[in-house]
């Protein structure tokens, strides 16, 4: 299987978790829709390393967004629940007092 | 390579250590704390203006870590801009939290966004942006209330978002190009020219760090989040990770993508007005004094990108020192309302009969809003001169215009807050009592956008304008 095939499948991949980021209402579903872009991206860095000569670049990269994506759910869980607490939601549609 | 030329982040890191280790000791009131870490930052700065003075250039960490002079002015604009904040809430109560978790996490996000300044690759970008924003989602959250939560939790959700493109943007450039250090990615596009997969990542890589500086359209979380925080935090966040953002797009665009500069020289114009109309125009309509300034930042954003549109070294200094200016007036606006909002409010109604109750605060706010406008003789009139007249060198008068015009709008805006200070009679006549490092950080503020103005070649020299 050449290149193009990984390309297109973490192209899809991006493709449905920015349309479920963007159209979601739950904040959990967001959050989980953001890690399928996340893995898009990361399957796209790991497919370059391993067709380009290059190195282990991409792979190493893709250690790092792990890593990272776990602290940045760990942050958002948080804030979920912060705000199940305050408001008796995690519908980012029906949170609203801020506005102008 | 020698250590000693990481001292500022160094010294950055230990303060958020010292911050974290005076936390765990619960008991303590720690009025001293602010001080401390103040004096830290200041440290800092004091390395990072050694660094800036003997001119070091250096390259760490396989290219991935640059030091010059680009990043040593960001940093020195962030780290004086977080030492006043640190020093200014020293005597302010920080709602819902101790004071060392926010000492703790404004820290380690200015240690981000002094990373980004230096970062010289992808990978070090990648991860200092998010040192940066990490930090700051949870202390949009900090006072615990709803409003403060729905702030962070929009500004989570949208950040993330914005990092994951930037993310897929980082992996297509890296692909195409092979590398992910930005001298090798500017070699290879010399050699093999664009490519409509690199045009997408170009505009992802964008998006992402769009996100960061609140440039249109990836703006929606300012307004929200500068008036859902707690005032101490709003007032970081409208000059940090917008530092690091600013050097951060200067050396990713400038460095590794410059042989593409007519691919992304237009977008960036057409992000500039987009900002500066849609940050004026709803300003306009703003009747809290927070909201207002989230809007401002917007359209100073759209000021500041003029000075990435045109592409050359004359407009990128230009825009570093509007940052400065910027910086210094935006984060004054925050630190009045900081004072006056306990006593007054935060909405422009409230500002009513200032100048009778607290006359020195209602003068310093109308040089923080009159140096946003650009009024001589105040920093922001020479900033502004400089950036419009790159625009004109730079052959795109009409980007020049459209600012000229925007900053006529803000000036509706920016003079009602002035009025309702000086003409309209006080709702009440209570004093406006204010702790004194909060004062003694806005008069140093006033005095710096004076002399600024009245002597800018100080700056201008070291910024080689």
């Amino acid at each position: 299987m050449g290149l193009e095939y990984y390309l297109a499948l973490s192209a899809i991949f991006f493709g449905i978790g920015l349309y479920g980021a963007l159209t979601r209402r739950n904040a959990v579903a967001v959050l989980l829709s953001i890690e399928i872009m996340l893995n898009g991206a990361t399957l796209n860095l790991v497919s370059f390393s391993r067709f380009t000569p290059a190195k282990s670049t991409g792979q190493v990269f893709t250690l790092f967004i792990m890593a990272v994506a776990a602290a940045e759910v760990a942050v958002g869980l948080a804030l979920v629940f912060a705000l199940y607490r305050a408001a008796k939601t995690v519908d980012v549609d029906e949170i609203d007092m801020l506005r102008g | 390579m020698s250590w000693s030329v990481f001292a500022p982040e160094i010294i950055v890191f230990a303060v958020a250590l010292i911050a974290l280790l005076i936390e765990l000791d619960r008991d303590v009131k720690r009025p001293w704390l602010g001080y401390v870490i103040g004096m830290g930052f200041i440290g800092a700065l004091v390395a990072d203006a050694v660094l800036l003075g003997a001119g070091v250039t250096e390259t760490a960490f396989n290219g991935g870590y640059r030091i010059d002079a680009l990043a040593a002015a960001f940093k020195a604009i962030l780290l004086a801009a977080s030492a006043l904040v640190a020093i200014a809430t020293a005597r302010v109560s920080i709602a819902g939290a101790k004071r060392g978790e926010f000492y703790l996490l404004l820290s380690l996000s200015v240690l981000g966004a002094t990373m980004m300044a230096s970062a010289g690759d992808l990978l070090v970008l990648f991860l200092s942006l998010e040192l940066t924003v990490l930090p700051s989602y949870a202390l949009v959250a900090l006072k615990r209330d709803g409003r403060s939560t729905e702030a962070a939790l929009k500004y989570f959700l949208l950040g993330m978002v914005a990092s994951a493109i930037f993310i897929y943007g980082a992996s297509l450039t890296f692909g195409l190009t092979g590398s992910i250090s930005f001298t090798d990615i500017a070699a290879s596009l010399s050699r093999t020219g664009m490519s409509p997969a690199l045009v997408i990542g170009i505009i992802t890589l964008l998006a992402g760090l769009g996100f960061k500086i609140a440039a249109v359209p990836f703006h929606f979380w300012a307004p929200d989040v500068y008036e859902g925080a707690d005032v101490p935090v709003a007032s970081y966040l409208a000059v940090g990770p917008k530092a690091g953002g600013f050097a951060a797009i200067i050396r990713l665009f400038v460095v590794a993508l410059g042989p593409a500069a007519t691919t992304w020289a237009p977008l960036f114009a057409i992000i500039a007005v987009g900002s500066m109309l849609v940050g004026n125009l709803a300003a306009l309509s703003q009747t809290t004094v927070r909201r207002l300034l989230g809007y401002s930042s917007i359209a100073h954003t759209g000021y500041l990108l003029v000075g990435l549109a045109v592409v050359s070294g004359y407009a990128r200094t230009s825009l570093i020192f509007y940052f400065l200016v910027y910086s210094a007036a935006v984060l004054g606006a925050f630190l009045i309302v900081l004072a006056a909002a306990p006593t007054v409010g935060e909405s422009i109604e409230g500002f009513a009969g200032l100048s009778k109750r607290a006359p020195g605060l209602s003068f310093a706010m109308a040089v923080f809003l009159f140096s946003l406008v650009g009024l001589p003789p105040l920093a922001g009139f020479i900033g502004k001169f400089y950036l419009f007249s790159s625009a004109v060198r730079g052959g795109m008068v009409w980007l020049a215009v459209v600012g000229v015009v925007n900053s006529v709008i803000s000036f509706g805006y920016y003079s009602n807050i002035i009025r309702q200070m000086y003409l309209v009679k006080p709702v009440a006549s209570s004093e406006v009592s204010v702790p004194w490092p909060l004062k003694a950080t806005i008069y140093f503020l006033v005095a710096a956008i004076a002399v600024i103005g009245i002597y800018p070649s100080a700056i201008l020299t070291m910024l080689n304008l």
